[in-house]
């Protein structure tokens, strides 16, 4: 037995020298959180323009059910475009539909993108947008050897909807010895503190509950596109309802020595804090009407309300979280999707348009995530659940107008097929993360902090973010 | 009286924790298992009979441990899927007795697989921790391709909602899946997909 660890043993020396131990692991986790902060405040000190606003923001728009890129971006070149409709077959897009990308990459290949999606194009061509091929949950660079083999780490329950979206919103695997927070969350834990002064969190999701905002010290506001929703009872217009509300907020404003009614009372007096700082800062917002009247366009309308509010919230710097479902197109797909992207596609163009009345199209960046990708061979009507997929960043920072990562050679067997053309990915969320974090304030120093896995890439930098 | 204050002191306990086991049996919230009840919307209840055919497969003897277990005995083969496809049963059964086979897959391992119908169907033939072969390479059930097959003669679809939670599909009558007259008994209208 040792009796360092028995404390029924313990004697007053060796209590001593742990508690020295103690103290010294604990001041150096608290002074790196110190520094880092500190570091952060002068960054943001000396990044600031006249008025203070250094201002940045990012958006996930969140695609559940598991988008099937394997149409938003496909080949055109002819031999590239026959292997693409082969292997689709009933999937494919004819090749004279597909909506061509003025590209800057000087690989010599040519793609196109969905014909719903003509907004995407038009900000791709004029360098707003870019795409990033083939991302994916990965622990650390796989081959399909490692892959079969289990050679390399491979992220666990692989192809079912719930577990990879909680592992593209953390990028931790379920068997990790980190904390289960996501990797939006994270950001702010480090961030928050010395670029925003607000009581309402700098995470705000307009989707409800996800792990992407779930940080140790922060935790998403969640409202909704009409704003922030407020005791009824605080409503009202007649003596009455007046009565009852100053009733109301009497009894939160007590004094009580039982701790449960005491927390109860602090927390609705905060969240009637909250609400109100919130709704009286988007008051005076624009209507933003460019955006369509959809789920995911009214989302993102609050978004840009907020954008547009953020010095009366006291925020620097923002996080959201934007959704729109029903990405799981087992069934018959091709009408389905085209439909789905083709609001994905209004939305994105209608928020660049209302950041860009606002002036603000240059300070945020929104970036596309989903499930996993989709087979690339069809199951009679639709596709499957797969892996590797393509996706969209945009902003007036995103070094645009060019196609990020490796493109799959979809020749089915090929050196990353895992099965129905699943590809095996070669960018990792967290590359794909840590790109965006690093333009968003994270020194490179930081970046394992958030994203546990990034050590284990050749890059944490894809490019595809300017300064 | 020292005694007698710690008899009532004990009577007083047990009262107290029989009316909490009668409360909680009866007044309980939800258990983790109830995702696979057979309510709610968009499901059917299952008939007396389509409950005594999930009823009659054997459950798996497994080791105690998660490592295979060491014996000189072959284990009987449990033929999880003997009553599948019978004539005289719904063909809503099927399904239900798939649904069956996983949740006693769920409730040895604490989860499913998850993967593709190849791959499910290799977990249930023993590729597996506890090696535990729930359906054999031989099974009637299965096709050339080695898929479980419905009635209709088309494979179930295994849709891996999370690795708790697995859909059953089957084709139906028109072998056409995600069309109208597919057999399914899970609703999706609480996942976010």
């Amino acid at each position: 037995m040792n009796p360092e660890t028995d404390f029924k043993n313990v004697n007053r020396r060796s209590f001593l020298r742990l508690s020295a131990c103690a103290a010294v692991g604990t001041s150096s986790m608290f002074s790196t959180l110190f520094n880092l902060r500190q570091l952060n405040a002068a960054t943001a000190a000396a990044t600031s323009g006249p008025d203070g606003d250094d201002y940045k923001a990012i958006v996930c728009i969140f695609l559940y059910g598991g988008n099937d890129a394997n149409n938003l971006l496909v080949p055109t070149d002819l031999a590239n475009y026959n292997v693409y409709a082969a292997g689709r077959e009933q999937l494919s897009i004819p090749q004279a539909e597909l909506l061509a990308l003025n590209s800057l990459n000087t690989d010599g290949r040519s793609f196109g993108i969905h014909p719903s999606m003509t907004g995407c194009h038009e900000l791709f061509n004029s360098g707003d947008l870019a795409l990033v091929s083939n991302v994916g949950t990965l622990l650390a660079p796989a081959t399909l050897a490692d892959y079969r083999n289990r050679t390399a780490a491979i992220p666990d329950h692989l192809f079912s909807h719930s577990d990879q979206q909680v592992l593209w919103q953390t990028s931790v695997n379920e068997n990790a010895s980190v904390d289960p927070t996501g990797w939006g969350g994270r950001i702010a834990d480090l961030i928050h503190s010395s670029h925003n002064d607000s009581s309402i969190s700098m995470l705000v999701s307009l989707a409800g509950s996800n792990f992407f905002q779930v940080g140790h010290s922060l935790l998403p506001f969640r409202t909704d596109a009409n704003g922030s929703s407020t005791y009824d009872i605080l409503n009202g217009w007649d003596q009455h309802a007046t009565t009852r509300a100053e009733g109301f907020r009497s009894l939160l404003d007590k004094e009580y020595a039982n701790r449960m009614e005491k927390a109860f009372a602090d927390i609705s007096n905060s969240a009637i804090k909250n609400a109100d700082t919130f709704n009286d800062a988007i008051a005076a917002s624009s209507d933003f009407e460019m955006l369509p009247n959809s789920s995911l366009g009214n989302q993102l309308r609050m978004v840009a309300k907020l954008i547009q509010s953020r010095q009366a919230l006291g925020q620097r710097r923002q996080i959201f979280f934007v959704a729109t479902g029903g990405f799981d197109t087992h069934g018959p797909q091709l009408g389905q999707h085209a439909g789905l992207l083709g609001g994905l596609d209004e939305s994105i163009k209608g928020f660049h348009e209302a950041l860009t009345s606002i002036e603000a199209q240059d300070c945020v960046t929104s970036f596309t995530a989903s499930d996993f990708g989709r087979t690339f061979d069809t199951n009679g009507r639709g596709s499957d659940h797969g892996w590797g997929s393509h996706h969209i960043v945009m902003g007036g920072a995103v070094n645009g107008q060019r196609i990020y990562g490796d493109f799959p050679d979809l020749a089915f067997g090929n050196s990353l097929d895992t099965g129905r053309g699943r590809w095996l990915p070669t960018t990792s969320v967290d590359q794909y993360g840590a790109t965006i974090a690093r333009w968003f304030g994270i020194p490179e120093s930081e970046l394992p902090t958030v994203f546990p896995n990034i050590g284990n890439f050749a890059t944490s930098n894809l490019g595809f973010m300017g300064n | 009286m020292a005694a007698k204050n710690k008899i009532t002191v004990t009577i007083a306990a047990v009262a107290i924790l029989g009316v909490g086991v009668y409360l909680g049996s009866h007044f309980g919230g939800s258990s983790p298992n109830d995702e696979y009840a057979n309510s709610g919307p968009g499901k059917r209840a299952a008939s007396p009979e389509e409950v005594a055919a999930i009823r009659s497969i054997p459950k798996p003897k497994a080791s105690a441990s998660s490592a295979p277990a060491a014996s000189s005995e072959e284990p009987a083969p449990i033929n999880a899927l003997a009553r599948l496809n019978l004539p005289d049963s719904e063909p809503i059964a099927d399904v239900l007795i798939l649904e069956h086979l996983l949740s006693e897959v769920h409730s040895l391992f604490q989860e499913l697989p998850t993967g593709e119908h190849d791959e499910i169907v290799a977990f249930l033939q023993g590729a597996n921790p506890r090696q535990i072969e729930y359906i054999s390479a031989n099974d009637p059930n299965l096709n050339e391709d080695g898929k479980i097959v419905d009635r209709w003669g088309t494979p179930f679809f295994f849709h891996t909602l999370s690795r708790h939670r697995i859909e059953v599909r089957s084709a139906g009558p028109d072998q056409l899946h995600w069309s109208d007259d597919d057999l399914v008994t899970e609703s999706l209208e609480t996942q976010n997909i």
